[in-house]
């Protein structure tokens, strides 16, 4: 992408085109104007406006501003598309320029409401400030889902207005650096559904911990690569999460979400109390550590986890289930079992889960170091085999 | 016996039809809970009690054509199974929705007429898929839209959201400026015709682009700075116009309106000339000449003077005198002299050419009709 390089050679790239309204060509008009052979008719046009704009709105906004200039009909469609989505590949001359670009897009819009903004950046195009000033507009019309994957700043500060919105239902936060939740005094989210946290610093954890008794009705969370200078223990207390995805490496994480279904544990410590039990639970991806000492933590996550339908472990959990004699709880609802080994001899391991899994029809063996992976068994559901 | 008993026993075990009448007449059963799937029609059942026999069936919208309305009930007989994983209705979306663009169209309008929000939003997503990333005219071609915009209009201030904003604030100054001579010619009356050729020279409009980084407000900046900043524009337009060059001149050549000899000369002056960047400076009231009137020209100066202050600082004085000056119907040789110009009207001899002259024509086409303003060539148009 070319920011304010070379001017001259984007002039070239584009079409040129001189406005001039010949009174003698006949109004002016194109001639690539096709009539009605049945296979060439613009059905997309007649759809009605609604339509058109819901099909725009999960494509850029750069490019949806383009399709003004398809024909009469497509003329001022843009200005009607309820989403935002800016993303890094818009041609800037001047960088310093594109707030008033971003200002004259919003001054044309029509619509009143903005259900969603997407502002994926990695460059210095949105300075904080235009990023907060998109951010206060957007909350203020009705934002249902916010999308912020920015880079390239030192600290970021969010408006405190999106932090008491009554509509948002999806936010989205990654900014790679630290973002300041310090000023904001309360954080009531009510409608938030789906809270995706990734790569963000905190000065600590307290203000997370808000964030999370914020949202009531939270069903998504993903915590990712979220660091904080103050490493404690935190809990994730959600009563209505049916979704989570948690990767952090420093912390203690206590997880008690009774309705859980989905969970996906990456490179976390195991520690006290990690995960409750969790009845409802359908889906298990587990990679995590821990050191021998630790068993016991790994054993209660196990009894947590225990009702799911579906496991997967991942080759760091293996390797170190494998050296251990561990206990594994019994798997009474298990029906499909995926291990990622790597080249040590997990006989031992393999016979112990099968023995535990009365009801397992699927074992998928993944050998990561190994030319022939084998893949999937289908068992019959009532005696184990042995395995060789 | 048997017979009767079966043709009796037959349609209480059936499951219960609907009769659905679409766009073309013809009439067709539908198992109900299928059809249920669809909200329009749930709502027919529900509240009307339609749909029970052939002679109620429940009349579809319009825009459901029969082979449509067997693919929408096809992806209803699939996703109202409520025991499916959500994988196996996303590779069965993906397979469906596989389809010529043009049936995609119609189904995505009969979906949305019998308000099916799911399958409306596949569909949608799958169009926006297919108009994301082309140009227009891959775009135009695909779906068979008509190309009815005219070049204007394709490159009106409204695109410029892609742009650079201030062609699109001098788009606007400039079609201010153009309605009040407009008007001003109306009251008057008595101006020569062949002297409104004027020509906007595409050099200025385009150098601005190139991030001149002059001062604005220099309207009243010493005559040596602005000596100076000359020299230097004109370096920094040499450098940065002689691409452009060529298709100035087609521009040029196209935007004479008047077949003035003196307007083709200088025409063509101003275009081997490229390189030479007017800077006018002052613009004393004492050398108009014309009949312009000064209580206009001055409020227009005063708005030019406002529109420079809220402009960046970085935008060039010469595009401010090209404002300032452009109100002007006379095509005008400017040469700087201290801090005065001289003008002269087409009929007059060109000056002596110095070497550091610089010239500049200002035009704006006040003859032709209100449609033909000469808009920048820019790249406004949609980048591909």
């Amino acid at each position: 992408m070319a920011i304010g390089g070379s001017v001259l050679s984007c002039f070239c790239l584009f079409p040129f085109s001189v406005s001039r309204k010949d009174k003698s060509q006949s109004s002016g008009r194109s001639s690539s104007f096709r009539l009605s052979n049945s296979e060439e008719v613009d059905r997309i046009s007649s759809l009605p406006d609604e339509v058109i704009c819901h099909i725009l709105s999960f494509i850029p906004t750069k490019e949806v501003v383009t399709t003004s200039v398809l024909s009469t009909r497509w003329r001022t469609l843009w200005t009607s598309v309820l989403a935002l989505d800016f993303e890094d590949n818009w041609p800037c001359f001047f960088n310093t320029n594109f707030a008033s670009i971003v200002g004259s897009i919003l001054d044309q819009r029509r619509a009143k409401s903005i259900n969603r903004l997407c502002i994926h950046n990695h460059n210095k195009s949105f300075s904080i400030e235009l990023i907060g000033t998109l951010v206060s507009t957007a909350v203020a019309q009705n934002l249902q889902e916010l999308d912020l994957f920015c880079y390239y700043y030192l600290e970021v500060t969010l408006p405190n207005i999106l932090f008491t919105c009554k509509t948002i239902s999806i936010l989205k936060l990654s900014f790679g650096s630290t973002i300041n939740l310090n000023g904001v005094s309360s954080i009531h989210l009510p409608s938030l559904k789906v809270l995706h946290l990734y790569l963000l610093y905190l000065a600590d954890d307290e203000p997370v911990m808000r964030f999370f008794s914020g949202c009531p009705i939270l069903e998504e969370l993903c915590y990712e690569e979220v660091k904080s200078n103050n490493s404690t223990s935190f809990k994730i207390c959600m009563p209505l999460l049916k979704k989570l995805h948690l990767k952090c490496h420093d912390k203690r994480v206590q997880i008690v979400t009774p309705s859980l279904e989905y969970l996906q544990v990456q490179e976390t410590k195991v520690c006290d109390t990690l995960v409750c039990n969790l009845p409802n639970l359908i889906k298990t991806h587990v990679d995590i550590y821990f050191d021998k000492c630790e068993q016991e933590y790994v054993s209660k996550l196990f009894n947590g986890i225990h009702h799911t339908n579906f496991l997967e472990l991942s080759t760091y959990t293996t390797e170190v289930l494998a050296d251990s004699s561990f206990g594994f709880p019994e798997f009474h609802n298990l029906v499909h079992l995926k291990l990622c080994l790597s080249t040590i001899d997990y006989c031992f391991l393999i016979q112990l889960m099968l023995t535990k899994c009365p009801k397992l029809q699927i074992l998928d063996i993944d050998k990561v170091y190994e030319e022939s992976a084998e893949r999937k068994r289908t068992l019959p559901t009532t005696p184990v085999p042995k395995l060789s | 016996m048997a017979e009767i008993d079966m043709a009796v026993i037959k349609p209480e075990m059936m499951k219960p039809y609907i009769w659905l009448e679409t766009s073309d007449g013809s009439i067709q059963q539908v198992e109900q809970e299928i059809a249920m799937y669809c909200p329009l029609i749930c709502q027919e059942i529900i509240q009307k009690g339609m749909g029970s026999s052939k002679n109620c069936a429940i009349c579809l919208p319009q825009r459901v054509s029969p082979s449509t309305l067997s693919l929408i009930l096809d992806y209803c007989r699939f996703h109202q199974v409520p025991g499916r994983s959500n994988k196996e209705r996303k590779s069965y979306d993906e397979r469906f929705i596989r389809m010529d663009t043009k049936r995609l169209c119609e189904l995505t309008s009969a979906a949305d007429s019998l308000q099916l929000k799911p399958l409306v939003d596949l569909t949608s997503r799958a169009l926006a898929r297919i108009i994301e990333g082309k140009s227009p005219e891959e775009i135009r071609e695909i779906f068979h839209l008509p190309d009815d915009l005219t070049e204007e209009e394709k490159l009106e201030p409204l695109k410029n959201t892609t742009d650079d904003p201030r062609i699109r604030l001098l788009n606007r100054l400039y079609a201010k400026k153009r309605k009040e001579l407009k008007e001003r010619e109306r009251l008057k009356n008595v101006e020569v015709e062949e002297e409104h050729v004027d020509k906007r020279s595409v050099d200025d409009l385009l150098s601005f682009i190139n991030g001149n980084d002059e001062d604005p407000k220099g309207i009243k900046t010493s005559k040596n700075k602005k000596k100076n900043r000359r020299k230097k524009e004109q370096q920094q337009k040499n450098s940065s116009l002689k691409e452009t060059s060529e298709v100035n001149k087609e521009v040029n050549g196209q935007n004479i309106r008047h077949p003035n000899s003196e307007a083709d000369r200088i025409a063509e002056t101003s275009i081997s000339n490229t390189e030479d960047v007017f800077a006018h400076k002052e613009f004393d009231d004492g050398d108009i000449d014309d009949g312009i009137d000064p209580a206009l020209k001055e409020k227009i100066d005063r708005e030019v003077e406002d529109f420079a202050r809220r402009l960046n600082s970085d935008w060039p004085e010469r595009m401010q005198e090209l404002l300032s000056t452009g109100q002007e119907r006379k095509t005008m040789l400017f040469t700087p002299n201290g801090n005065s110009f001289i003008r002269f009207d087409l009929k007059a001899p060109l000056p002596d050419n110095g070497l550091e002259r610089r010239q500049r024509i200002v035009s704006l086409d006040y003859e032709a009709d209100p449609d033909t303003y000469i808009t920048f060539p820019f790249p406004v148009i949609p980048l591909a």
